[in-house]
């Protein structure tokens, strides 16, 4: 007895240290770590994913090596962004367990609202007020309205972008059509599409999309109705939009191209990815989407080059309304739970990041290394024409093209709750994209409910 | 033999010939998917979303699987996978063991009332552990180590109440004579409760491996970063990345080996512990 | 007075193993009851008591609201509606999916020679793992390449939306269930079959009962017990649906296929709101329960 005993409490003690002192153990061994109180830590969620295209990784690791020597009395933490569920819940999670990088670029600066008041975002008021070179008018302001509250800042700009119709050429004069003039109308459009599509080829006149993010591209259709998502009231709040006749004619088009005209992939709630894929691949000759989408060495994948695209505004309902564009982009949202400090060194190396000269000439000098491709507006506005010409493997024509598309371009609605209202858009949509033959006032009913449920929803941001 | 005896087979073949002839026809449809999927893996992208689909690949070429593994950290995918799936059944069938023990043969006082607690836990899903699972792992501050998926998920109160019932059936005198020869509990356990109940075990790791190789939702919360990802993990950011179809293909092809595998080897123990666990489970 | 002595000593003994006995019984369930304590039941509580916040990330757990979050599940008609995708998910797996072992265990079971190889042959290909099979029917039933628009094509019939039709979606969910059908219900089914006494056969021919009569009343009857628990265990599994829908629609098309947990979850991870999210799951875990007992008191009656 006394024997076994023993022994059973060796076996208990190996699996009592097995079950809970490793874990223990491996949660101790992080905080220990002796405080290097000269260094201030800085993660940063830069690194591109393994997977990644060769250029980004060696532009990473370039920009690694700088940043070490640039900033020696900081101890940088290289990661690489979580791909996770969602890349938005990754920071969110980051957040929670206190592993949040110091600066985060992804967020859409549609994003900043619901954040500014949630708390998940960082004051930085006093160092843009202290900015020189926003003071020098040096930055991008279209992002101003959505990044500041009531005179505080919360987040710096990143990198802005058009997006529209993007039209695989190369597909388009496979289907023996001309290039050269492409439809401005829908009816064009639809006939346009209608004869380049060839199932057996196969070849489609528009890729569309219908996932969950379908309310996005569908904003931009609307305004090709000459209407509007959501519209300011004068009290401050808004009055949704999306149920009036011109949203209803966008949606009844979307719904025609699918059901009438059978133009778009058969597989309507397609993805962002598929419908990206079915345009580099050549099945597609339209799709939602923008030249900056696409890289070249992924079209060299497919026997493409750039010049093989071109940028379009959206197809419009009467050539009276001028073919628009969706504005969009990224903002530097800061980590509310850094200190003072941390804060002041994410700032620093934030804005010599994406702000420094040295850093903007490096960008020019890497797209032409590599002949690259990056049509965004950078954060630094006197750089961007510089950075245009820095793309090798962009015509100037096409260059044309994209800046024919800004002209027109129209910042993605930034009321409260917006990326909600896309969500609650969903739903609606999906069912008008798949029924076959909907009616015109089924479509205005789905549409109107939809609209009746974000007033109930969202009581003090909208209203009638 | 059951319910057409031989008797009756002898003077009517029909319904015999018919019952055959539905089993092959359908056991030839249980293998046509993966066999497709097989087949897809030596096939381009393009070839598999032609829209006259082919069944054998116009040439069979082996790209898809160097990708695979050169695109994607695979061996660590399976390493960690091997590792967690290991670390697992060791800790879910040491401390059901002995749980188990405890509650069949040793009987304390509090037995009753921690039976009940066992059992409570059978009841709770996934869905609702897992995001106040993360919450209380970034308390804990384990978010990113891979014990906080291990420990959670070997935690599981149906292995101790499966090995309980069959303990309960091994009779108290093979363990009183085992004791009078001088054995101590461990070796009671050993020598006795473990080969007396096999088949037991082997069902019981093997559900718990397939909980843990197809889990990804969990995981996926608890380990953001891809270089502790198991296999399911890297399918799930896969198929949501939409990477190619062929390489979807060999990666599903690859996952389902290991599974195939762990039946085929345990399968006689499996056959035996369902007839005898299956159906009290 | 030696006898007292003796028997006190053998008292002494006595309360000396006992208490041996239920230092050794703790010791021995220590590591299991922490175990699931902390990592069962604590993750549920602090699910329940986060519940009633408002969850701030920045500095958990937030405010205090206390029942807002399930009221607000209450009146939320998504949620609401998300329990009938349940249920018809119940329906449909009930339809398509939960026979299909049945008969098949009976039809192996009848065959004399071969056993083996058919009940390798059923139970192999159901041991892929089910999200793999879930990616792979994805791209048959994918409306422009994909294999079944292919099949139906040859029969003459339109090409149809299948996942992303609100009339198709749950059958094309059950369908592959249809097709690869053996697994480990399959051998749980044959398990049971073993267990049915033969002799009721022989006096039922004697009886001149026919094949079908003996099935109905011979063969079911035996197997009620196991074919209970089955559908228990379908029911729960229906109201714990999540991972399977989430790979392959996404709660879509037009959240038609959304279901309570994925509801919950898509709740939690789109808009962050984990304690909205939480006193949902909180609701699935309270009606998954009170099921589980209610089935657990029948079959226990039946016992």
């Amino acid at each position: 007895m006394k024997n076994s005993s023993k022994r059973l409490r060796k076996a208990l003690a190996a699996l009592l240290a097995a079950a809970f002192c490793v874990p223990l153990a491996g949660g101790c061994g992080k905080s220990p770590k002796t405080a290097d109180e000269e260094k201030v830590k800085l993660t940063l969620w830069l690194r591109p994913p393994a997977d990644a295209l060769e250029h980004k990784i060696i532009s990473n690791e370039r920009m690694e090596a700088v940043l070490i020597e640039k900033f020696p009395d900081i101890e940088f933490d290289f990661k690489t962004q979580p791909i996770g569920i969602d890349y938005r819940q990754e920071y969110d999670k980051a957040l929670m367990a206190d592993t949040a990088p110091g600066f985060y670029t992804s967020f859409s600066y549609t994003d900043l609202p619901s954040r500014m008041e949630n708390g998940t975002v960082a004051d930085i008021t006093e160092f843009v007020e202290n900015w020189d070179l926003k003071k020098e008018g040096k930055v991008i302001d279209i992002f101003d309205h959505a990044i500041s509250k009531n005179g505080k800042w919360y987040a710096l700009p990143g990198e802005a972008y058009t997006e529209a119709t993007l039209v695989n050429t190369k597909t388009i004069k496979s289907a023996g059509m001309d290039a050269g003039s492409l439809p401005k109308t829908w009816k064009e459009f639809a006939e346009f599409g209608v004869s380049v599509t060839d199932p057996s080829v196969p070849r489609i006149g528009y890729s569309l999309i219908g996932m969950d993010w379908c309310a996005w591209p569908f904003t931009a259709w609307v305004w090709s109705a000459g209407g509007e998502m959501v519209e300011p009231n004068e009290d401050g709040t808004y009055r949704v939009a999306f149920s009036d006749e011109p949203a209803v004619d966008a949606a009844v088009f979307l719904n025609e191209m699918i059901w009438k005209y059978k133009m778009t992939q058969k597989d309507v709630l397609a993805d962002l990815g598929t419908v990206h894929q079915n345009l580099v691949n050549g099945t597609a000759c339209f799709s939602w989407m923008s030249l900056q989408d696409l890289d070249v060495d992924e079209l060299a994948e497919f026997d493409m080059t750039m010049s093989d695209f071109t940028n379009m505004a959206m197809p419009v309902k009467d050539a009276s309304i001028p073919g628009p564009a969706l504005a969009g982009g990224e903002v530097i949202a800061f980590n509310p739970k850094l200190s003072d400090k941390e804060l002041e060194t994410a700032w620093e190396v934030a804005t010599w990041l994406y702000f420094s000269d040295e850093r903007m000439q490096v960008m020019c000098d890497e797209l032409k290394e590599f002949k690259h491709n990056d049509i965004k507006v950078p954060g630094r506005a006197d750089w961007y024409d510089k950075k245009l010409q820095a793309n090798v493997s962009i015509s100037k024509e096409q260059l044309e093209s994209l800046k024919e598309l800004n002209k027109n371009a129209k910042p993605e609605p930034y009321c409260p709750h917006w990326s909600e209202i896309k969500s609650e858009l969903v739903a609606p949509l999906q069912k008008i994209y798949t029924t076959e033959g909907i009616t015109r006032d089924e479509v205005k009913r789905l549409l109107s409910e939809c609209a009746e449920k974000i007033y109930t929803l969202y009581p003090n941001e909208f209203k009638k | 033999m059951a319910v057409i005896q031989d008797v009756e087979l002898k003077k009517r073949k029909r319904p015999m010939a018919f019952i055959y002839i539905i089993l092959s026809i359908g056991m030839i449809v249980q293998f046509l998917p993966i066999t497709w999927m097989f087949l897809g893996t030596f096939k381009t992208n393009k070839e598999l979303m032609s829209s006259v689909p082919t069944l054998l690949p116009k040439n069979w070429q082996l790209e898809n699987y160097i990708s695979m593994f050169t695109k994607y950290n695979l061996w660590q995918n399976i390493l960690n996978t091997v590792f967690i799936c290991a670390a697992i059944i060791i800790v879910q069938t040491a401390t059901s063991t002995l749980a188990a023990y405890a509650l069949s043969k040793v009987k304390p006082k509090c037995g009753k009332f921690i039976y009940m607690f066992i059992l409570g836990t059978q009841m709770f899903s996934t869905m609702a552990l897992l995001f106040p699972s993360y919450i209380m792992f970034v308390e804990l501050d384990m978010i990113g180590n891979r014990w906080s998926w291990i420990l959670s998920s070997s935690a599981w109160g149906y292995a101790i109440v499966l090995y309980k019932g069959f303990f309960d059936g091994i009779p108290g005198e093979m363990i009183d004579a085992a004791r009078i020869d001088g054995a101590g509990t461990t070796r009671v356990i050993f020598n006795i409760m473990f080969p007396l109940t096999k088949p037991v075990y082997a069902v019981c790791i093997l559900n718990t491996f397939i909980a843990v190789y197809n889990d990804f939702l969990f995981p996926m919360m608890l380990l953001p970063d891809s270089k502790d990802w198991t296999l399911m993990m890297r399918v799930f950011n896969l198929q949501k990345a939409n990477s190619g179809q062929a390489e979807m293909y060999t990666m599903l092809f690859i996952t389902c080996i290991p599974t195939v595998l762990f039946y085929l080897f345990a399968q006689k123990n499996i056959q035996e512990g369902i007839s005898t666990a299956g159906i009290k489970g | 007075m030696r006898n007292k002595i003796e028997i006190n000593k053998r008292k002494k003994i006595r309360a000396y193993i006992s208490v041996r006995n239920e230092i050794l019984g703790i010791v021995l369930l220590l590591p299991a009851v922490l175990s699931l304590l902390i990592f069962k039941y604590l993750p549920v509580a602090v699910g329940v008591f986060e519940s009633f916040f408002k969850i701030d990330i920045v500095n958990l757990p937030g405010d205090f609201v206390g029942l807002a979050n399930y009221i607000r599940a209450f009146t939320d008609k998504q949620f609401m509606g998300s329990i009938f995708h349940n249920l018809k998910a119940f329906v449909y797996s009930l339809a398509m999916n939960f026979w299909i072992p049945i008969v098949l265990a009976m039809l192996i079971d009848e065959i004399r020679k071969g056993k083996t190889l058919f009940r390798l042959g059923y139970f192999i290909p159901a041991c892929t793992p089910a999200i793999a099979m879930t990616v792979l029917w994805k791209y048959f039933w994918q409306p422009d390449y994909g294999l079944a628009n292919y099949f139906i094509g040859l029969l003459g019939i339109e090409p149809q939306l299948w996942l992303s039709s609100e009339k198709l979606v749950y059958f094309c969910m059950y369908f592959p269930g249809m097709v690869v059908c053996g697994g480990m219900n399959m051998v749980i089914y044959l398990a049971a079959l073993q267990d049915v006494p033969r002799e009721h056969y022989e006096a039922a021919i004697v009886d001149g009962a026919g094949i079908l009569q003996r099935v109905r009343y011979i063969t079911l009857p035996a197997m009620k017990n196991i074919i209970v628990l089955m559908l228990t265990l379908s029911i729960i599994g229906s109201f714990n649906l999540m991972e399977n829908v989430l790979v392959l629609t996404g709660g879509g098309p037009a959240n038609s296929t959304q279901t309570m947990y994925l509801y919950a979850y898509q709740v939690g991870v789109n808009s962050m709101d984990y304690s909205y999210a939480m006193a949902m799951t909180t609701i699935v875990f309270v009606i998954t329960m009170i099921l589980t007992i209610v089935f657990n008191r029948i079959t226990n009656k039946e016992d």
